[in-house]
């Protein structure tokens, strides 16, 4: 499955996680979607082994959690995942019990595994469904973010399958046709679960009923799945082939349709759709084969029931249910026993197709499938995916209410007005035509109804994220010899410059050799001879280099072959250096930013991202600079003056020149905005005592 | 990715290794107790990465464990002197000459005596106390080509880093990071074959 380079990149990230673990940062696996693309499901199930290892160890100390937390008592630990473990407790004064479930220690003071972690509860809270866990509440305790749910005795699904012990075909159906209920529900709220599977399904044990559990990887997350014990290890066998490919944007709601699907199949055969136990060859029958009919594996089963796991199963997901509605109401059908209201599906006919194409065996039958597909086919729904800068606002479609971004709806086909409306901004109204069965995607940044008023100001700087880290840039010509180089992803400080070295692959063979270059833009930094024989190893970035690199330099690093080289063009490679977040990735972030954006709300950014960045002295500059250029503007030099204080340099003469400045404009404005700073929390500081 | 906390997340507990092994340097008796246990199923991992086939047929890591750990607590006072000596590195020092000791030991009794020694007796409940998770590993690791079982061995139980292993192995740091990568992935294959319990066709 995956070439040489693809096993490079994954090997590479191990690597890159294995020495953050030891340099005890917190790691997050999602971040490593980008840069890997489609392998990053490999790299994702490797990293379960690798936890494994880590796990069996070096375990994790008991979590010294006091017994009272906040207004719960823990009781016991139920499980922990990758970034939060589940606690039983009892609310003190409540005295009922919860299932509560807290940040790792670690993550705590990460402000993206943070975020995530309040998605997922806001995921849970956003959804009342008798098939969905109930969020009581979430909140801190002492800086640790929790969220408390119901606790449910029961079993997992998966547990129920492997104890062959699942509820008879048509019970199954029902309480799966409420999981497709709440899934188009989170749906509806623009959450898409992206990890259904047996073990995420919960049966009660008091009344059978099915609940949707876990939504760890809900939303915009896709990250280290669980180890639980019983799950087979990173198995891709319920992720459907879009995800296995990495395509991220083309995750919705017929993402969750395959698995719940893939969840069905599994139930009734006893087994999983994709019999192979190699992970490469399983990710290969995932994207390319075409699962066993489950009548075939399961004689006994209706028909009906194998056409809804058959349909939920495509690889294509346009042949798939166009919504999980339409999913739920092809269980309900057959837990009713109306098996011919099942909705005559056109991929049952493309499947019984390729089935029959891989068999050889003809089937005519198939073409009577064919009147009932033609309707489905022109009336089945689009799905219209929104988001906006910030998210958060208001969806209406033809003045109906439908959530709020990032959303993902399901909506029949037709001319349609989209009203996306949040406060402080203004109003965007679009007239959309979707077509049957289409994906469309929208995204607005919103312009502000008042540049000055600070609260909208603060969100949208708040919605910006940013992240950066190192990774492996490599240029191989086509069956020849490889270069492969360390070079920093986005920006990097200063003081991490020498951690950063040049690497040659170990498949090099230049016989001429050639120069190794630093460049910034068209300036040769640093030139030497590049004797491929000798730099097999790493070596530190050269002296003359670091000391002429100044923060916000591009660097152009690379090996120049001679002119007289053989295939010379193939192994020329150049890698950038940027060194700070102050050109390529600001000109990107402007242009995502609304239109008419003040010129100090960009300013504001560029110094928040700097500070962000832990490039604290940098920051100083352009905000003094920028307090300078408009001493009219009282946010610049509140900004320039929280870089004095975070450089304690709040006596230095031009730090006096603020206050005098800040003291001019009327105590209200400045009271505006430390309200807007105080909703929107600190700006990241590196330095310590934050 | 922690790139714009990076500051704040050092600030992480210190891990739980480094706390015990302060204390017990400090004269903690309970702490080296702890520790030694913390260290157990590192080292019957190392064991069964380190073990010959031929070795483990006489003799379980388990029991080279117990050996091991018995050879640390005695000679943990050597071990304290200089701040901060690498624990791990002359950890796996004391087992790499109580292995040889042990192999030595066989070496004689086989010139000895034609009939091969029998397993251990001394502890099939250290075996069953192994927490079922640790069994797999090891027998997963047991199972692993030699190569994949030295760099699992060196980079996940000796905590060594990369450039180290790759001067160990003379391999380049990139080959080093592959065949991590591919013994994990031999090690997914196998650990995923016997626990899917499903009956998979």
């Amino acid at each position: 499955m995956a070439d040489d380079r693809q096993s490079e990149d994954v090997a590479d990230a191990l690597a890159d996680v294995n020495g953050r673990r030891r340099r005890g940062e917190p790691v997050d696996p999602v971040g490593y979607r980008d840069r890997l693309g489609a392998s990053h499901a490999e790299f994702l199930s490797l990293l379960e082994v690798d936890a494994m290892l880590d796990q069996a160890v070096d375990p994790p100390p008991p979590e010294r959690l006091p017994r009272g937390f906040g207004p719960y008592e823990l009781l016991r630990e139920l499980g922990r995942g990758a970034m939060g473990v589940v606690y039983e407790a009892l609310h003190k004064t409540m005295r009922r019990k919860a299932a509560v479930k807290v940040l790792k220690s670690g993550f705590d003071a990460d402000p993206q595994a943070r975020d995530r972690f309040r998605r997922e509860a806001f995921a849970l809270a956003q959804v009342h469904h008798p098939h969905v866990v109930e969020v009581f509440e979430a909140g801190e305790v002492e800086g640790r973010p929790y969220y408390a749910m119901a606790l449910v005795e029961g079993r997992s699904l998966a547990s129920l399958i492997r104890a062959h012990d699942v509820p008879p075909v048509r019970d199954l159906c029902r309480e799966l046709a409420g999981v497709a209920d709440a899934l188009h529900a989170l749906h509806g709220a623009g959450i898409v679960h992206r990890d259904v599977k047996p073990s995420n399904l919960m049966v009660r044990s008091s009344d059978g009923r099915v609940l949707l559990s876990d939504f760890g990887l809900a939303h915009a997350s896709d990250g280290l799945a669980l180890t639980r014990s019983g799950d087979s290890i990173g198995t891709p066998l319920y992720m459907p082939p879009e995800q296995m490919k990495g395509k991220r944007d083309e995750l919705d709601a017929r993402s969750d349709v395959y698995s719940l699907g893939a969840t069905l199949y599994e139930a009734i055969a006893g087994r999983p759709a994709f019999g192979a136990t190699e992970y490469a060859a399983l990710v290969r029958e995932v994207i390319e084969k075409t699962p066993l009919p489950l009548r075939r594996v399961v004689p006994e089963c209706p028909a009906a029931v194998s056409a809804i796991a058959m349909r939920a199963l495509s690889k294509n997901r346009d042949d798939r249910h166009a919504t999980a509605a339409q999913l739920r109401d092809d269980l309900r059908h057959v837990a009713d026993g109306e098996d011919s209201q099942v909705t005559p599906p056109v991929s049952v006919l493309v499947h019984l197709r390729r089935w029959a194409a891989e068999r050889w065996i003809p089937v005519a039958a198939t073409v009577l499938a064919l009147a009932g597909a033609s309707w489905w086919w022109t009336h089945r729904e689009a799905t219209l995916v929104l988001d906006s800068l910030p998210s958060g606002a208001e969806v209406a479609v033809d003045g109906a209410t439908r959530g709020t971004t990032p959303l993902s709806i399901g909506i029949r086909p037709g001319s349609h007005q989209i009203t996306l409306r949040t406060d402080g901004f203004l109003d965007h109204v679009e007239t959309r035509d979707l077509v049957a069965g289409g994906m469309h995607e929208l995204r607005v940044p919103l312009a502000l109804r008042d540049p000055s008023d600070p609260v909208p100001r603060q969100r949208l700087l708040a919605s910006v994220g940013i992240r950066g880290g190192y990774e492996f840039a490599r240029n191989r010509a086509a069956g020849g010899p490889s270069l492969l180089m360390v070079v920093p992803r986005g920006d990097v400080r200063r003081e991490d410059l020498d951690t950063y070295a040049f690497e040659v692959g170990d498949r090099v063979d230049f016989p001429e050799g050639g120069t190794l270059e630093f460049r910034r833009g068209e300036t040769v930094l640093h030139r030497e001879p590049f004797d491929p024989p000798t730099m097999q190893v790493r070596a530190p970035l050269p002296e003359a280099v670091l000391s002429a690199l100044r923060v916000g330099d591009e660097v152009t690093w690379g090996w120049f072959a001679p002119a007289n080289a053989r295939g010379a063009k193939d192994v020329t490679a150049s890698f950038r250096l940027v060194l700070a977040r102050t050109t390529a990735d600001l000109l990107r972030l402007r242009q995502d930013l609304p239109a008419g954006a003040p010129s100090d709300l960009i300013g504001e950014l560029e110094v928040r991202l700097l500070r962000e960045r832990g490039l604290a002295t940098a920051a100083l500059a352009r905000a003094d600079a920028l307090a300078d250029a408009h001493p009219d503007l009282l946010p610049l030099q509140v900004v320039a003056r929280q870089c004095y204080e975070a450089l304690k340099l709040t006596g230095a003469e031009r730090a006096q020149r603020l206050e005098q400045r800040i003291a001019a404009f009327p105590a209200e404005s400045l009271a505006r905005l430390k309200v807007a700073s105080a909703a929107a929390g600190p700006v990241p500081s590196p330095t310590p005592g934050r | 990715m922690p790139g714009a906390s990076s500051v704040e997340s050092r600030r992480v507990d210190v891990p739980e290794t480094q706390r015990l092994l302060r204390a017990a340097l400090d004269g903690g008796v309970a702490e080296l107790a702890a520790l030694l246990e913390r260290m157990r199923a590192r080292i019957v991992l190392w064991c069964a990465a380190r073990m010959s086939a031929d070795m483990r047929s006489k003799l379980e890591p388990e029991d080279l464990t117990q050996e091991i750990l018995l050879a640390v607590h005695r000679d943990f006072d050597k071990y304290r002197g200089p701040a901060d000596r690498p624990f791990f590195k002359w950890l796996f020092t004391v087992a790499d000459h109580k292995l040889k000791d042990v192999a030595d030991y066989y070496a004689a009794q086989k010139r000895q005596t034609p009939e091969p020694l029998q397993r251990s007796q001394a502890s099939p409940s250290q075996a069953a106390a192994m927490k079922e998770n640790i069994v797999r590993l090891r027998e997963a690791i047991e199972a692993l080509p030699e190569d994949y079982r030295t760099v699992v061995r060196l980079y996940k139980l000796e905590g060594r880093d990369v450039a180290e292993i790759a001067g160990l192995l003379g391999r380049t740091e990139n080959a080093v990071r592959l065949l991590y990568f591919r013994a994990l992935a031999a090690l997914r294959d196998t650990l995923g074959g016997s626990q899917a319990p499903m009956s998979r066709t």
